[in-house]
C-alpha cells in the first residue's frame, strides 16, 4: 500500500522549522512530505532573541539534512496539465504556493498551509483537495507519539516566537494552542 | 479555474518580456536559443502574435528572475522609467544604476497594484509648477521654500514626518531602496504613477531627508525632467541642481526660525555657541551637521570657512555625537517603503487578497519579517482605569505570554 503524501507550503514548512521538532514531525508521521522547488529556493528565515533579548537575529533555514535523509522530497512540476494548472494559480498566488497547490491538486496530495488566500482558493475550485495547517499537523505529530506536554508547548512556543506566526482565533484549534500555551 | 494565458492580453504580455529581455541586454538569438526555441517564435511571442506556452513562461521567468504571478498581473502599461532617465543616464557612469531605476519602477508598479486591489487611489494635490528660468537660483530658492511651507501650512515649524506629509498632502511616493553609493536620490514623474522619487537607504537619514527635498524641487519647477542626485566631491552645478539644493536648505531650515534659534543660544550662553549647541541644533532640525553649518554660514551668522576650518581640524561628528548621546540613523541596505504602502499590503493580506509570499515579495523581505509588518499593524486599544485610551501594538518578545494570549483572543 502506498503512503498517503502531503506537500507542504512555505508558510507551514517556516513554522515546523521554526518549532526545533522539524525532523521529529517528519519521521514520525504516517505522511511522506514533499516540497516544490520553488519553495526550497525562496529564502526563508526564521529568528530568534539576540543576546540583548530586546531584538531578533535571522537565519536562514536550511534544508540540506531533511532534504538529503529523504525526510523531505523535492518535487517539480512535469505533466503539461500541471504546468497549465501553475500558470493558472500563478495568477492569483506567489510561484511557490502556486506550485504546491498545482501538485497537490494533480498527484491528489494532501496540502499543507496556512495561507488565507490559498485555502479559499481550495474551497472555492478544488473542494476535494485535503488540506492541513500548522496546528492541525503539530496536534497529530503530539497525540499519536505521545508527545510530553512540556515538549509540545516548546513546540508551539518556538512557532509563536521564531515564525511569529499566530493562528486565526477562528481556527478549530485555536482554544487547544491557547491551553498549550497557557498550561503550567 | 480559468485559463489564465488565453485571458491576459498577449500583447501586454509580449511587451512586458521584451522590456525584461532588453533590461538584462539580452538578444532575442540569445534567449531563443537558452530555451531552445526558434528566433521567429521569441519575436511573435514579444509582439503578441503567439500564445506563449506555460513551460515558455515558466522558462523566460526563470531566465530574466521576475515571478510568474508577477509576470501575469495586469500593470499599468507605462513607458519603461529608463527611457525618462536616458539622458541622465548618461552623466553618470554608475554600472548598477539601471537596474536600481528598473527596482524604482517595480516599486511604483507595486504600490499602483495595492492601490488597485484595496480600491485606494492616492489623492493627488499637485501645486503649479513654478518658474524659474533667468532667474537667481538661490535667492528663487528662498521664495519658494517659503511659498510652499505657507501652502503646506507649516510656517517656520520643523518638519517632523517629511515623507508622509509629502505624500497625504501632495500625493508624491517616496521609496527608500539601496542605491548605487554615490546616487543620493531619483526622481520620475509619469502620467500613470504620478511624482515618484526614491531616496538611498545605504545613505544616512539625514542625507536622504535632503535628498528627498532636493527631489522636491525638481517636482515644483522641472517636473517632466527625470533626476538623479549624484554626490560630487567638486562640484560644478548647473543652475537647476543649485537652486534644488538651496530649497532644500531653506525649506528644512527657514531663515527666521534658524536665526531665532541661534540668537536664543547664544543669548543663553551669553555668547559663546559651542560645537555641541550646534549638533543639537542640527538634530533638532534632523539635518546633518555640516548642511547646518554651511546653513549658518550663509546667513551670516557663523564666520565664512568654519565648516571647512572644522574639516581641517578632524573635528569627528560621529564621535562627538555619540558623546552627546545623539542618535544619527546611519544607513543600511534594507528597503524603507512608505508607511501607506505598508498598510495598503498588510490590509491586502490579511482580507485575502494577497498570499504571504505575494506580501514577502511586496514588503522586499521573507516571510517572517513580513509577518512582523502585519504585527505592527494589527494594534488595539484598551482603555485605561482613568479613562485614556491607548493602542496596544502587539509585540510577542518583550510581552509576557498571558498578555500575548489575551491580545490574540481578539483576532480573527
Amino acid at each position: 500500500m502506498t503512503e498517503p503524501t502531503a506537500i507542504i507550503d512555505a508558510c507551514s514548512l517556516i513554522n515546523f522549522y521554526a518549532s526545533t521538532f522539524l525532523e521529529s514531525i517528519l519521521k514520525n508521521s504516517p505522511l511522506r512530505f514533499y516540497i516544490v522547488e520553488q519553495v526550497k529556493n525562496e529564502s526563508l528565515y526564521i529568528r530568534k532573541p539576540d543576546e540583548s533579548e530586546r531584538g531578533f537575529d535571522y537565519e536562514p533555514i536550511n534544508l540540506d539534512q531533511y532534504l538529503k535523509s529523504n525526510l523531505l522530497k523535492l518535487v517539480k512540476l512535469e505533466a503539461e496539465s500541471e504546468k497549465n494548472l501553475f500558470i493558472n494559480l500563478a495568477d492569483q498566488l506567489d510561484d511557490g504556493e502556486a506550485a504546491t497547490l498545482a501538485i497537490a491538486i494533480s498527484r491528489k496530495m494532501r496540502v499543507i498551509t496556512d495561507d488565507k488566500k490559498a485555502i479559499r482558493i481550495l474551497r472555492q475550485d478544488f473542494l476535494s483537495v485535503h488540506y492541513s495547517m500548522t496546528l492541525d499537523i503539530i496536534k497529530e505529530w503530539s497525540d499519536k507519539n505521545f508527545i510530553e506536554n512540556d515538549e509540545l508547548k516548546k513546540a508551539l512556543n518556538n512557532i509563536l516566537i521564531r515564525a511569529n506566526y499566530l493562528p486565526p482565533k477562528k481556527h478549530h484549534l485555536f482554544n487547544w494552542w491557547k491551553s498549550i500555551l497557557e498550561s503550567g | 479555474m480559468r485559463e489564465i494565458l488565453k485571458l491576459v492580453s498577449q500583447e501586454e504580455l509580449g511587451r512586458k518580456l521584451q522590456h525584461l529581455r532588453k533590461a538584462r541586454g539580452l538578444t532575442q538569438q540569445e534567449v531563443a536559443d537558452r530555451l531552445a526555441i526558434a528566433r521567429t517564435t521569441l519575436t511573435a511571442i514579444e509582439k503578441g502574435e503567439r500564445l506563449i506556452r506555460p513551460d515558455e513562461l515558466m522558462d523566460l521567468s526563470k531566465l530574466y528572475n521576475e515571478s510568474v504571478n508577477r509576470l501575469l498581473r495586469q500593470d499599468v502599461n507605462a513607458e519603461p522609467f529608463v527611457v525618462q532617465f536616458r539622458a541622465a543616464l548618461a552623466q553618470t557612469d554608475e554600472s548598477d544604476l539601471e537596474q536600481s531605476i528598473q527596482e524604482f519602477q517595480k516599486l511604483c508598479e507595486d504600490y499602483q497594484y495595492l492601490e488597485k486591489i484595496t480600491e485606494t487611489p492616492l489623492s493627488v494635490k499637485y501645486p503649479i509648477e513654478y518658474e524659474i528660468r533667468n532667474l537667481d537660483p538661490i535667492r528663487r530658492a528662498e521664495d519658494i521654500a517659503s511659498l510652499e511651507r505657507n501652502r503646506l501650512g507649516l510656517g517656520d515649524s520643523v518638519i517632523t514626518n517629511l515623507k508622509n506629509l509629502l505624500e497625504n498632502e501632495i500625493g508624491i511616493r517616496i521609496f527608500g531602496m539601496p542605491l548605487p553609493s554615490r546616487i543620493a536620490g531619483l526622481f520620475a514623474f509619469t502620467e500613470e504613477f504620478g511624482a515618484c522619487i526614491a531616496t538611498n537607504t545605504k545613505h544616512p537619514n539625514d542625507r536622504q531627508l535632503m535628498s528627498s527635498i532636493h527631489e522636491y524641487a525638481h517636482f515644483l519647477t522641472t517636473r517632466s525632467k527625470a533626476d538623479i542626485v549624484i554626490l560630487r566631491t567638486n562640484p560644478r552645478m548647473s543652475a537647476i541642481e543649485r537652486f534644488a539644493d538651496a530649497f532644500a536648505r531653506y525649506f528644512l531650515m527657514p531663515s527666521s526660525d534658524l536665526q531665532r534659534r541661534f540668537h536664543e543660544i547664544k543669548n543663553l550662553k551669553d555668547g559663546n555657541v559651542t560645537a555641541a549647541d550646534l549638533l543639537a541644533l542640527a538634530d533638532f532640525y534632523s539635518v546633518s551637521f555640516q548642511a547646518l553649518i554651511l546653513r549658518l554660514e550663509e546667513l551670516r551668522l557663523l564666520r565664512s570657512g568654519t565648516w571647512d576650518r572644522l574639516k581641517n581640524e578632524d573635528f569627528q561628528v560621529r564621535k562627538a555625537q555619540e558623546i552627546l548621546g545623539i542618535r544619527s540613523k546611519i544607513g543600511s541596505s534594507q528597503y524603507e517603503l512608505p508607511y501607506r504602502y505598508r498598510a495598503l499590503a498588510v490590509q491586502a493580506y490579511n482580507s485575502g487578497d494577497i498570499s504571504e509570499g505575494q506580501l514577502a515579495r511586496l514588503l522586499r523581505t521573507d516571510r517572517v519579517r513580513a509577518r512582523e509588518i502585519v504585527e505592527k499593524f494589527i494594534s488595539r486599544y484598551t482603555i485605561s482605569d482613568d479613562g485614556e485610551t491607548f493602542p496596544i501594538v502587539f509585540d510577542s518578545l518583550s510581552q509576557p505570554i498571558a498578555e500575548v494570549l489575551q491580545a490574540v483572543s481578539g483576532r480573527e
